[in-house]
């Protein structure tokens, strides 16, 4: 997880923040505990150093993980494992075993600890064998000269490491699942937005092209302008987010034909009679000016046909003209990439044909 | 190479010089008049005809004096003679299709760019249809609202593709067949029945002078 940004690295940030506030709970828990523990423990050294340890290791993932914000199954978690087991053997094994039922107990709050911090980041059966393991050393080291009637609530406790490794394990799984989804969604939506704006943008990119042309023909360069009002208007309407709101989309056509008067254009859209969505008839309107754009600027044709039906299944727009063409699609052919994901959104699909001095057609095509 | 030989036939002079002087390289125009009557008067030989369909303007006037002949009949009686191609300022007119079916050749706009009259003019100098695109997409929604069924499958789609603007060959692609003259006559076809079938409907939609069709002029 390298994004800061992300749900996901935010779930990780979380597991560290808990881990660090809970070793400061063990950490004052130890320095309540020690006046008791070294008063009665039999070897006040031994447990003392354990202590120790176990402050030093949980120092050390806490500094190494808040940095670079995420738990890892690295050296310093072993060392935290082990720390654990000598802390169970020192801290328990020299204290009367009747301090195992009070607070004192500070070995058993620091290796359940270390277990959450193994289950959330190794695999289920990794999380399974270190959790059993600390259970076992802490029944170990437990199980001595107990006082009657108590091995019920020692089992328990063992228990507890199984229990609460598996939840950090499960808890924080579906956690990551869910960061994962909503990073995926949030990624979509960039995307998407991306996108639209790529699409809004190439038509003006296009017009400001043509319009920086010192050699650019009068005739195509007065219809160019009157073009350029009119794209400047729905930028506008874009970046304020108004949506356009027609239906018509023959209408929509013959209007948009008026900006390509220095085209050789024929319109044939007489056979188009159905009535799309607003979003859709936009973006085929935005397609067809796309296609023709790319017909001013590349295809020097000397005829253009843009042609349109509909019938009670489908409807189909083409622009089709005798110029160039192209053998293979040239490298950010704002066409294709922008016309195709932009129709494909409502499922209507994008056939691009052309041959070297033939022509080029383009197919748009929808079912009603 | 040797180019078409055309003969300009319309009532505008500046037209026909103005034709003469652009198709320079694309054909030679052998002969200019400003009605068929005038080039009854004095024929050439040529492969081809253009011609107007409008020879009625106001003053214009036969040898004799006369109104001149217009439409469908000017195309019949050139069509004894030459191959005709009809340029026409109203390509989107049902009128056309009547014409075809009285055996004109080609049909191209006044609007189109020289280019396209260029390729009219070799295509009906082959002996080919040259159907105007904008002509084909109006006969091809005809077709489709009012004469449903009057129209083969492949007609109708090479009607369509026609309306798309693209030429024999790319048609032949579509459809499936393997010569370009097969798609030739489904369009010659095609034209000629929806042009007998829409005389009364081309009288009444075209704003146009009447007696631009005449029944009698075709088939």
């Amino acid at each position: 997880v390298t994004d800061r940004g992300s749900t996901a690295s935010g779930v990780e940030r979380l597991a560290v923040r808990v881990y660090i506030y809970a070793r400061l709970m063990n950490l004052a828990q130890i320095v309540l505990a020690l006046p008791a523990v070294l008063h009665q423990s039999s070897h006040p050294v031994a447990s003392l150093g354990a202590a120790f340890v176990c402050l030093i290791t949980g120092g050390r993932i806490s500094r190494v993980a808040s940095r670079r914000g995420f738990l890892a199954a690295d050296r310093y978690l072993a060392a935290d494992v082990l720390a654990s087991v000598l802390a169970l053997g020192a801290g328990l094994f020299f204290v009367p075993s009747a301090q195992l039922f009070t607070w004192v107990n500070w070995p058993y709050a620091i290796s359940l600890l270390t277990a959450v911090a193994v289950g959330v980041t190794v695999s289920r059966w990794a999380t399974g064998v270190v959790a059993l393991g600390l259970m076992a050393v802490y029944l170990l080291n437990a199980a001595r000269d107990l006082p009657a009637g108590s091995a019920g609530t020692i089992l328990t406790n063992g228990l507890a490491y199984l229990a609460f490794a598996s939840i950090g394990h499960v808890l924080l799984g579906h956690m990551r699942n869910l960061a994962a989804l909503a990073d995926a969604g949030r990624e979509a939506e960039r995307q998407l937005a991306l996108e639209r704006a790529r699409r809004h943008l190439h038509g003006p990119k296009s017009l400001l092209e043509l319009l920086s042309r010192d050699d650019l023909d009068p005739e195509v360069r007065r219809a160019v302008r009157a073009d350029a009002v009119l794209a400047a208007a729905e930028l506008q309407g874009f970046l304020s987010g108004v949506a356009p709101a027609t239906t018509e989309l023959a209408r929509e056509l013959r209007e948009l034909s008026n900006l390509f008067s220095d085209l050789p254009l024929v319109l044939n859209v007489d056979a188009l009679d159905a009535d799309l969505t607003p979003e859709l008839t936009f973006a085929v309107r935005e397609a067809v000016r796309t296609a023709l754009q790319n017909v001013r600027e590349h295809a020097e044709a000397s005829q253009v046909v843009l042609y349109a039906e509909s019938d009670q299944r489908g409807w189909e727009v083409t622009v089709n003209d005798d110029g160039r063409g192209f053998a293979a699609q040239p490298e950010g052919f704002g066409l294709a990439t922008l016309v195709r994901s932009a129709l494909a959104e409502f499922g209507a699909t994008t056939e691009i044909t052309s041959e070297p001095n033939v022509g080029t057609t383009v197919l748009l095509r929808g079912v009603l | 190479v040797t180019l078409p030989q055309v003969v300009v036939i319309d009532d505008h002079r500046m037209w026909r010089e103005g034709v003469r002087a652009s198709l320079g390289g694309v054909a030679d125009v052998v002969a200019s008049h400003n009605c068929v009557e005038a080039y009854l008067a004095h024929p050439v030989a040529a492969d081809l005809v253009l011609l107007d369909l409008q020879l009625d303007s106001p003053r214009n006037r036969t040898p004799t004096g006369a109104t001149p002949m217009i439409g469908t009949t000017a195309v019949k009686t050139m069509t004894d003679h030459l191959p005709v191609l009809i340029q026409t300022s109203v390509p989107g007119d049902l009128i056309l299709a009547a014409c075809v079916a009285a055996g004109a050749l080609g049909v191209v706009g006044k609007d189109a760019p020289v280019a396209t009259l260029g390729d009219a003019i070799r295509s009906v100098h082959r002996g080919e249809l040259y159907l105007d695109t904008a002509l084909a997409g109006l006969l091809s929604v005809y077709a489709r609202r009012q004469h449903a069924g009057l129209l083969g499958d492949q007609q109708a789609s090479a009607l369509k593709y026609r309306a798309q603007g693209l030429s024999l060959a790319q048609i032949a692609g579509m459809i499936g067949v393997e010569d370009p003259k097969t798609v030739h006559k489904y369009l010659k076809t095609a034209t000629e029945r929806l042009g007998m079938h829409s005389i009364d409907e081309a009288a009444r939609r075209s704003g146009l002078a009447s007696g631009l069709v005449n029944r009698v002029d075709l088939p």
